[in-house]
């Protein structure tokens, strides 16, 4: 059953999304095409069922260059090291609920989330090549999605597009996006929550950390289509910049085509605090983990987003990568 | 225990500081008053060892140790502890944790979580503060009382040789200031040794503390040092007599 789906899907996708278009998108241009019959067409194929699909390509290799983990079903993401445009559905069931993913060579990957119903997803990303990764979420009507996103990147530079599209009445997404960069990485998100109906709800918040020479950027657009009345959108990027050599640029935008709508975004920039250092060196905490423990404290600050489930492998990336 | 001699500290460049000489001995509580401004917690800063203050003279001595040459850290690691006029929030930082970090590195060795929480649980009840207290990140979103109370809390834990509260008595309703100096009390009583600076406004922390002796600063100098009878001048006629008769 579940490798039927995932030939005709792979065929339909292949046809929606593997364009020229897309091709040319993915180098440097984010206008890619947000229509929604698209959409609708992906969530036809699984009778609006929620899933998960992904599909790799190895820009500069044919070899594995992905190696896909997730909890629950392993075998099934197994096959999916191989060759270029392979593809996995999972359907979201209960049990399907993160994914880890080891980027290690230069490589693309496109990652497709179709939200019905209720949907956590944990996605933990290490990342040391360069690689162009893509999450779309298209939200179905009555949809609650939870996405925590893990980004850990030693080397290379990423480019991250981040979608939320909210093709259908009442649907919400809250996306939570820690990134730690380090070394002479260069990390860049790009945002984009497209409000196509309304009624719906969307929140990104990227907490990014950059140590040593790493560069981030976050360029995030709203964007409410003409007549998507009682939008609620809401972006926040905030970046932690730990040494003088890291450097950061966050740029929110809105577009807002209607008049009855909540939009707020915003971005900060900071750096440690000699006060909040003080505090903890006050208490016999060491210079060193005093400052471990405020940056630390940074991505956990986004603890009240994450659900449950998700909190200690939430810890786990937090303590490792920091 | 603290000998402070002809100290002088500015902030910006700014002179805030002069020549102050004091001492703190082992037991004795001492209480420092004075008009706003007149540079208390500058020197509470001092001591504890904020490196926004910069010291431009004299010494500072804890046990024998010159205490100019140590960080903060270090410090508090002697057993110096300061309650923070304006405690600090600090967000994504669990309370419990922290602090359990900091009973570690306070007193050189591992304590198991069972354990920990025995001593945070007692000292949580002394001050009256629900357990789940502790779970919150740090100050974050705690009211003004309930920052002075987890001030208390942490000195509770911690068991500091010379405690530093500077205004701790601010904010706090008239339950929540007996509780605190009874957890005060409690604490000296625990360790006679302990020498407490307190640095207050008002009379009624006083009177439960009951304080050895009362020094009077002034625009960064040390103006009046005198007993219970002070305090009943500034009482009656504020700092302007005195101010007046130092000049
Ligand atoms: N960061 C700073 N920059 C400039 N001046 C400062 C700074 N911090 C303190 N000062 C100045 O130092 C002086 C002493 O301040 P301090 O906070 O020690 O007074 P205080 O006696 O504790 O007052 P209060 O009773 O109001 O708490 C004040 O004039 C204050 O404005
Ligand atoms: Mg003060």
């Amino acid at each position: 059953m579940a490798a039927n789906i995932s030939k005709i899907a792979r065929e339909k996708v292949d046809q929606i999304h593997f364009d020229e278009s897309w091709r040319r998108s993915k180098i440097d241009n984010f206008d890619y095409i947000l229509q929604a019959e698209e959409t609708q067409l992906a969530a036809k194929l699984y009778e609006r069922e929620s899933h998960l699909y992904f599909n790799f390509e190895n820009l500069d290799a044919l070899e594995a260059s992905f190696l896909t983990r997730t909890r629950n079903i392993a075998s099934r993401l197994d096959n999916l090291v191989n060759p270029a445009f392979e593809m996995l559905n999972a359907s979201l069931e209960e049990e399907t609920k993160s994914v880890d993913v080891i980027c290690d060579k230069p490589s693309s990957c496109w990652i497709n989330l179709v939200c019905s119903g209720t949907v956590n997803l944990l996605i933990n990303i290490k990342v040391s090549a360069n690689i162009f990764l893509k999450l779309r979420s298209t939200c179905l009507a009555g949809s609650r999605a939870n996405l925590l996103l893990l980004l850990n990147q030693e080397a290379g530079a990423v480019r991250f597009n981040l979608e939320s599209l909210m093709a259908e009445k009442n649907s919400e997404i809250s996306v939570t996006f820690l990134a730690v960069a380090s070394d002479n990485s260069f990390f860049d998100l790009c945002n984009r929550q497209q409000h196509i109906v309304g009624q719906t709800k969307s929140d990104v918040l990227l907490k990014l950390i950059l140590k040593q020479a790493a560069h981030g950027v976050f360029w995030g657009l709203i964007n409410v289509e003409e007549g998507a009345q009682q939008s609620d959108a809401y972006q926040l990027a905030r970046a932690m910049l730990l040494s003088p050599e890291s450097r950061a640029d966050l740029i929110p935008n809105l577009n807002i085509g209607a008049n009855n709508v909540r939009c707020t975004h915003g971005a900060s920039y900071s750096t440690l605090n000699p006060s909040e250092l003080f505090y903890l060196q006050s208490r016999g905490i060491e210079k060193n983990l005093a400052k471990r423990i405020l940056t630390q404290g940074f991505l956990f600050d986004a603890g009240d987003r994450v659900l449950p489930e998700f909190f200690p492998a939430m810890e786990e990336f937090i303590i490792k990568s920091v | 225990m603290l000998i402070i001699r002809d100290l002088e500290a500015s902030i910006n460049e700014k002179d805030i500081l002069h020549k102050i000489s004091l001492q703190l001995p082992k037991g004795q509580i001492t209480a420092l008053m004075g008009p706003n401004g007149s540079g208390k917690s500058t020197l509470a800063r001092i001591i504890m060892g904020d490196p926004e203050v910069q010291v431009t003279g004299g010494q500072l001595l804890f046990n024998g140790t010159n205490l100019l040459d140590l960080e903060a850290d270090d410090r508090a690691r002697l057993g110096i502890f300061m309650a923070f006029q304006y405690p600090q929030e600090v967000a994504g930082v669990q309370l419990f944790q922290f602090l359990k970090v900091a009973y570690e590195a306070r007193f050189g060795c591992q304590i198991n979580l069972i354990d920990f929480k025995k001593i945070v649980s007692q000292a949580l009840k002394t001050l009256n503060l629900e357990e789940n207290f502790v779970k919150r990140p740090l100050n974050v979103g705690f009211s003004g009382g309930e920052k002075k109370k987890c001030e208390i809390f942490q000195l509770l834990v911690l068991k500091p040789e010379l405690a530093i509260l500077d205004e701790t008595d601010s904010g706090l309703d008239i339950d929540s200031l007996r509780i605190v100096a009874e957890g005060i009390r409690q604490a000296k009583e625990t360790n006679p040794e302990m020498s407490i600076l307190v640095i207050t406004h008002y009379e009624r922390i006083l009177n439960y503390l009951k304080p050895d002796r009362i020094i009077i600063m002034h625009n960064g100098r040390i103006l009046k040092e005198g007993s219970d009878l002070l305090l009943s001048e500034i009482l009656e006629y504020g700092y302007a007599n005195i101010i007046n008769a130092g000049n």
